[in-house]
């Protein structure tokens, strides 16, 4: 288990992370949220043992990392935001490179080699100079280069920053995968989706603070329990829109520029019964969107400002 | 380390042009400007073809300082009318000429030398005569075993001369200053490794600090001896250039000028953010140090006493400062121990210094975030 104390980080005059407590339990998949500048790369350094925290403590199975920083160096892989890639050597090389500073050699190195590449999808480029592969794939393998020791626990800061949608979701894959297999993941990203999707419990940082934390749906709920069914069609007629009132009088029902909005509790489920109170009314619905608040919304909701501000 | 090793080996395998552009412009530079020739003196020698001055010939032809065109005495004549620049010597049975326009420093070596050899061929004469071969072979044997006394030459107040070998200038000159880009260069490995999250990597991976330092320093400072090396072994011994037997004292101080050096680009690398602004700087110090460290024309020449007073910031200026001194000047390892000492505290003072501050632009890397 992985735990950051009252963790706090002074550069000079500047305060980049004040009072941040954070607990990783094994096998689980943790989000750290916040928009660019929040703390979240210090912590991270913190955390992995990269830095001294100002004040604070991290325990790795309740040992002090300050201390003794290398039973949680062992068993800790570290997927930076830069890729950390030598660029004039292979694929091939760069893993061997980075296995050998961990220890492996002869058969094993090859394995586990040929293992990461596999997993990382780039056994056919494995002998290609690195400074030629895309950007997805040079974030693969940056991916793979943490991942050759057999890290029980991985640390990841923004490992899709500036890649195309097809390798994202590829390297969203693995991670997932990574998951499902047991790995206990610690995910940094402004990107809420991303987050959301890979995700059980959530910290959301701003200005070097922890401003709220706990699972989507407890997140969300600090929101709203709410969701919102925008209708739009060819006529609104004021008919409809009382057929509705009636039907649900506990929603709030309002008209913003030729939009029909109905908001009401998210355990309801009441599109179908809109649909049909449409027909009745004469009234042809051209689209109908449901919202759900989502972090963008938590963020907005606890901050006041969007999180890629 | 040896992981560290590795990669560098690999980059450099990937990427050797630095190294082998350096190289070949110090050789092609020094090579160039020193009149693509040895250092030795040229001498037109004409005997008159006695026992003493065929002697004399032979002794000269064995030092490695003179390179000799044997004449005979009208045509010495005929050519020292037309080739003004060269420096002629004939040889006679009780006596000798230099035939020179200008008199040197060199010209008054050779005549020292001359003047040596005659004795000593002389004073072997006499003891045959008297004595017999036996005899002077005994005495050759216990001149050998114990001298009974030393015969030190040396010029005048020794500081004041001015000696000046134009291919060594070039050599050293280009030799200090191309090194200077090939060491930088690879210390800048350091910067780039930091900025790209390497070193992170490799912390995170138990390397110490020390280690990572001294596998990228090592290997720098290995890289730029190496190619030190191949120039002064390839001036020495393929194009025969005339160190004045200070070929190992030579090879002693580039090993630690090249410490200083490393020293220096780490210092540089420790003040500046980004790979391109340390290359502009280094670049632009290189040239400067160069100049002012004596390393394309020798600093006696120079009248200004501004730049000369700024020679010591110059590592060259060291570096140049002890090579032409266990060379051209004939200096000890010991005579030059002020300039070794002062490169060796220079290097410690600029590592301490560049490792401090670079460690504290990691913490600013994380603070940049």
């Amino acid at each position: 288990m992985l735990q950051a104390i009252d963790l706090h980080k002074k550069f000079k005059t500047k305060e980049a992370v004040r009072k941040v407590n954070m607990q990783l339990e094994a096998g689980e998949s943790v989000g750290l949220l916040g928009p660019n500048g929040a703390g979240k790369s210090t912590t991270i350094s913190m955390l992995s043992s990269l830095i001294m925290p100002t004040n604070g403590e991290v325990l790795w199975n309740n040992v002090s990392v300050n201390k003794n920083p290398e039973a949680l160096r062992k068993a800790l892989g570290v997927v930076p935001q830069e890729i950390a890639l030598y660029p004039e050597l292979s694929a091939k090389e760069n893993l061997h490179f980075f296995g050998r500073i961990y220890g492996l050699k002869g058969q094993l190195l090859v394995e586990r080699t040929e293992e990461i590449l596999q997993k990382i999808g780039l056994t056919d480029r494995k002998n290609d100079i690195v400074k030629t592969f895309s950007g997805g794939m040079k974030r693969r393998l940056n991916i793979g280069a943490a991942l050759l020791h057999n890290p029980s626990i991985l640390i990841m800061d923004e490992p899709t920053v500036g890649i195309d949608p097809q390798s994202r979701a590829y390297i969203l894959d693995t991670v997932k995968q990574l998951v499902e297999e047991g790995m206990t993941l610690l995910y940094t990203s402004h990107y809420m989706e991303e987050v959301e999707l890979l995700c059980d419990k959530i910290y959301i940082m701003d200005q070097g603070e922890i401003i709220a934390y706990g699972t989507k749906e407890t997140l969300k709920s600090l929101v709203s329990d709410n969701q919102t069914i925008e209708l739009k069609a060819h006529i609104l007629s004021q008919k409809f829109e009382e057929a509705l009132k009636k039907y649900f009088p506990t929603a709030n029902i309002r008209k913003e520029d030729e939009i029909l909005l109905i908001t009401m509790p998210q355990n309801e489920e009441p599109l179908a019964t809109i649909f049909a109170i449409a027909a009745k009314n004469a009234v042809t619905i051209t689209s109908a969107i449901v919202k759900v608040p989502s972090l963008e919304d938590v963020f907005l909701h606890l901050t006041g400002r969007a999180l890629r501000d | 380390m040896k992981g560290i090793w590795l990669a560098r080996l690999q980059n450099l395998k990937r990427k050797p042009l630095v190294l082998i552009s350096m190289t070949v412009m110090t050789i092609i530079f020094a090579y160039i400007l020193s009149g693509g020739v040895g250092s030795s003196i040229t001498l037109l020698v004409a005997t008159d073809d006695t026992d003493m001055s065929n002697k004399v010939l032979e002794r000269l032809q064995h030092e490695d300082d003179y390179s000799i065109t044997v004449l005979s005495e009208a045509e010495l004549q005929e050519v020292m009318k037309e080739k003004r620049d060269k420096i002629g010597l004939q040889l006679q049975e009780k006596t000798y000429s230099v035939l020179v326009d200008i008199e040197s420093d060199v010209v008054r070596m050779l005549s020292l030398e001359v003047v040596t050899i005659y004795n000593e061929l002389a004073f072997q004469e006499q003891i045959i005569t008297n004595a017999g071969e036996s005899k002077w072979e005994e005495v050759e044997e216990s001149m050998a075993e114990e001298p009974s006394f030393l015969l030190k030459k040396s010029s005048m107040d020794e500081s004041q001369v001015f000696r000046y070998d134009g291919a060594l200038q070039s050599l050293f000159g280009f030799m200090l200053y191309f090194v200077f880009y090939t060491i930088s260069i690879n210390v800048q490995f350091i910067l780039e490794d930091k900025r790209t999250g390497i070193w992170n990597r490799l912390k995170l991976a138990s390397i110490s600090r020390f280690q990572l330092y001294f596998g990228h320093l090592s290997f720098s400072y290995l890289i730029g001896l190496i190619q030190m090396l191949l120039v002064i072994f390839l001036f020495r011994f393929i194009i025969g250039t005339n160190m004045y037997g200070g070929f190992w004292k030579v090879v002693v101080i580039s090993s630690v000028y090249v410490l200083l050096v490393m020293a220096f680009s780490l210092f540089i690398i420790s003040l500046v953010k980004t790979v391109s602004q340390s290359s502009v700087i280094i670049s632009l110090l290189a040239v400067a140090f160069a100049m002012i460290g004596g390393a394309y024309w020798p600093l006696e020449i120079v009248q200004s006493e501004g730049l000369l007073a700024l020679k010591w910031i110059s590592p060259i200026y060291y570096g140049m400062e002890a090579l032409k001194r266990v060379t051209i000047y004939g200096e000890t390892l010991g005579g030059v121990f002020s300039y070794i000492c002062m490169m060796i505290l220079l290097a410690i003072l600029l590592i301490v210094i560049g490792i401090t501050l670079l460690e504290k632009r990691t913490e600013r890397y994380h603070s940049s975030e």
